[in-house]
């Protein structure tokens, strides 16, 4: 008897625990669920990225500054001015062609190609220029023949090609390769413009 | 799972509902298009508008040394300062702004900045001090606007005040711009929730409540995913005031037309249990909970209503479904525990943070966080980091250690790169000497004129054959000529070379200290790392030791709701064996 009555009294203490428990889990945020001091250093830890972040920031200032003088030096020092060629694309619009890929050969050599992502057609459609290809040239007479393909009017595929006969003279060069949109003939037009 | 994304940084309150549109800042509006006249500006903007931050500060830095970008100044100034903003140097770009702004006040500037240029400025510098918190001061700056808003950032604009009347607590103002000039506005229902959410907080019940049920009228004109989520939570929200109100039918109503399916689901499916169970339908309450059931332990009120389910089917009495459930529980709890320990391996690991950092977006994308089973190891902690990532401090640690990882790779690339520049320059140098060039020349010069006396000796021996062979001979001579004119030119350019091209002594020096610096700042970035990877490794394994915590606790109600089923059952087979063993 002694052992039916402990049980009882077991159910009783167990039942009432576990009701208490329920009710509280009901919104268990408020129930502490770890250490304190764990949790503690957990938000000291996280309130040091703020003094982190302010070091991270200078970091990222001089990473950029030494990206740049970086990029100045290699400028000089594999496409010296004398002979730099730097060929861009250009997009005015878009609404008549959606560029998929340029190739690009100079004095009859291929020496780029590109493949767009929807990405690039978009920064190239808000303004953007895109640098294409950086080389160096000797003076003088050079031909440059860029392919463009992608779809044009009524979604069908679209391939054009210009030509450009250039005089390659002393201090950098800009070519552009321009893609304007011809509202008259409602179709793109592919030119190559010197700077 | 890109709308597990949206859904996170919808938890982040407004600060991050205004940081995704920054990306947006400074050129903006597509339909506006930037009329091109620098193609350096273009290429900037191409790296812009593709959000390659870093990679268009340091083509702004580039040009602007280089002083390419004459024609749009203080355009391209704005810019600098938006994608200086937008790569989280937001102390740099304050200071940016106020440069652009100050030089029209000093007249450091020839020519005037324009209206449009400095309402702009004017306005991503409120919009930086609102993300940093400062309402007032984001206020005070948006005052400084004059004139004309600038088209492109029309709507942003008014979000902006519109969100900064809310935090400032000007909600009349607010109240009076969602009824105007937000009216349809993509933001709408974001800044109608935020005004709802701070009413309630201000004890304005009756105006939170309408507010509330406006977003979800939204949500029902608008099935995009997004405004589900919201609508979801308005709903959660209209649910929560009932049960403070003790309107336990009402709030189960709401929760009743919350999604079963998405983030806030489960918080929703426990509170509907709730409901139902102390307005004791129990019959409806079940359903509720053996839906969360059959999802992943690692959620918090998975685990609770693992346990909950044992108890209602002891309030049915079925104690057999019961005892059934709560040994299930136990099973599930003693694999969630085994997941916490292997998700602590997973983060003590030397590369799992950048992996885990940097596939963090696929992660999201790919994994069905209440459902699969993760593939890679480092998927083992993301269903624990629920809670964590929609926090904004956790945000900024995992954002920073990503800019950190990129620097890291940028910086070794350029490494690399220096080791070639230094095999170029050593190649260059072993090259040619002056002494060399000029004996080169000289053996040229004996070649070439031999070349001349042959060619010509050729012409007069083709003059002596028939007119039959002259024709078939002279484009053969012409060609040769042509080519010993195309040599003749050549050489004559390097005859004039007075010695070799040798790199100058100052490009060496300036090459040596880049390279330094290229050295020194892989140092200091390494460190960085070190340091937000042993913070990102305490904050996690913290949350692990809440998970671990919460999941012990259910664990033993599972364990003590077993033992009271054996219990009963022990106690009715010796009442039982006492009721046969009494007549005797």
């Amino acid at each position: 008897m002694r052992s039916i009555r402990l049980t009882s009294s077991c159910i009783s203490v167990f039942l009432s625990i576990f009701f208490i428990a329920l009710s509280a889990s009901a919104n268990d945020q408020n129930i502490d669920f770890s250490e304190q001091e764990k949790q503690q250093s957990a938000k000291r830890a996280l309130d040091s990225v703020k003094t982190l972040s302010k070091e991270i920031q200078g970091l990222k200032k001089s990473v950029v500054d030494l990206n740049k003088d970086l990029q100045l030096m290699e400028e000089e020092l594999l496409f010296p001015s004398s002979t730099q060629l730097s060929l861009f694309v250009s997009l005015d619009i878009g609404q008549y062609f959606t560029l998929e890929s340029v190739k690009v050969k100079l004095d009859g050599k291929q020496v780029v190609t590109h493949l767009y992502s929807e990405r690039q057609r978009q920064a190239l459609a808000r303004g953007g220029v895109q640098r294409l290809y950086l080389t160096n040239l000797n003076l003088g007479k050079h031909t440059i023949v860029a392919f463009f393909t992608g779809i044009g009017p009524n979604g069908r595929p679209y391939k054009r090609a210009t030509e450009l006969e250039f005089q390659k003279k002393q201090g950098s060069q800009y070519l552009e390769l321009a893609i304007i949109d011809d509202s008259a003939k409602q179709e793109a037009k592919f030119t190559i413009k010197q700077w | 799972m890109r709308n597990m994304i949206r859904v996170l940084a919808s938890t982040l309150y407004i600060a991050l509902i205004a940081s995704t549109a920054q990306i947006s800042a400074v050129h903006a509006n597509s339909d506006e298009e930037v009329k091109l006249r620098d193609l350096k500006y273009g290429t900037i903007l191409f790296d812009y508008y593709q959000q390659n931050y870093f990679a268009s500060l340091i083509g702004y830095e580039v040009a602007n040394s280089r002083g390419e970008l004459n024609h749009q100044i203080d355009e391209a100034r704005l810019l600098h300062g938006g994608m200086t903003l937008s790569y989280g140097l937001p102390d740099e770009a304050e200071s940016i702004f106020q440069q652009l702004l100050n030089a029209k006040d000093k007249k450091e500037t020839s020519e005037e900045i324009n209206e449009e240029v400095r309402n702009k400025a004017w306005f991503y510098l409120a919009k930086m001090y609102y993300q940093k918190g400062e309402a007032n001061k984001a206020g005070e700056t948006l005052n400084y606007i004059s004139g004309d808003i600038p088209q492109d950032i029309h709507n942003e604009y008014n979000y902006l005040a519109t969100l900064i009347n809310i935090r400032n607590k000007n909600l009349t103002s607010a109240e009076e711009a969602l009824n105007s000039v937000m009216k349809g506005s993509v933001f709408e229902p974001y800044l109608i929730f935020n005004l709802a959410s701070s009413q309630l907080k201000n004890g304005d019940t009756p105006n939170s409540e309408v507010n509330f049920q406006k977003v979800i009228d939204y949500g029902t004109n608008h099935p995009e995913e997004e405004f589900q989520v919201l609508a979801d939570r308005a709903k959660q929200a209209l649910a929560h005031i009932d049960i403070e109100q003790e309107n336990l039918l009402a709030a189960w109503l709401h929760l009743q037309f919350v999604r079963t399916t998405g983030l806030y689901s489960n918080r929703a499916l426990l509170s509907y249990g709730w409901s139902a169970i102390k307005l004791e339908r129990y019959d409806i309450a079940i359903p509720a909970l053996r839906a969360l059931d059959r999802r992943s332990i690692s959620i918090a009120e998975v685990q609770e209503a693992k346990v909950l389910l044992g108890h209602l089917y002891e309030q049915q009495k079925a104690p057999r479904t019961a005892l059934k459930q709560y040994l299930l529980a136990e099973k599930s709890f003693a694999s969630g525990i085994e997941s916490i320990e292997s998700a602590r391996r997973v983060i003590a690991g030397q590369r799992i943070p950048e992996e885990f950092v940097i596939n963090l977006d696929a992660m999201m994308d790919e994994t069905d966080w209440y459902g699969s089973q993760p593939s890679l190891d480092y998927n083992k902690l993301t269903p624990f980091l629920i809670d964590l990532m929609s926090s904004n401090s956790f945000h900024v640690v995992l954002k920073e250690l990503r800019d950190l990882y990129a620097l890291r790779e940028n910086l070794n690339y350029w490494s690399r790169q220096a080791q070639e520049h230094q095999l170029i320059i050593r190649h260059r140098r072993q090259g040619w000497s002056s002494e060399r060039l000029g004996s080169f020349i000289d053996d040229s010069r004996i070649q070439k004129d031999a070349m001349e006396v042959e060619i010509s000796e050729l012409a007069l021996h083709a003059k002596t054959l028939s007119v039959k062979e002259q024709d078939r001979f002279a484009p053969l001579l012409d060609s040769t000529k042509d080519d010993f004119k195309f040599l003749e030119t050549n050489f004559t350019k390097i005859e004039k070379i007075k010695k070799p091209y040798k790199e100058s002594e100052k490009t060496l020096l300036w090459m040596a200290k880049l390279h330094e610096r290229i050295h020194q700042q892989l140092i200091q970035t390494d460190n960085m790392i070190k340091k937000l990877e042993s913070v990102m490794r305490i904050v996690v394994n913290a949350e692990l030791d809440k998970h671990e915590e919460r999941m012990r606790y259910y664990w033993a109600q599972a364990r003590l709701g077993k033992a009271r089923l054996y219990d009963q059952t022990l106690n009715s087979i010796e009442e039982d064996a006492l009721q046969q063993a009494g007549p005797q």
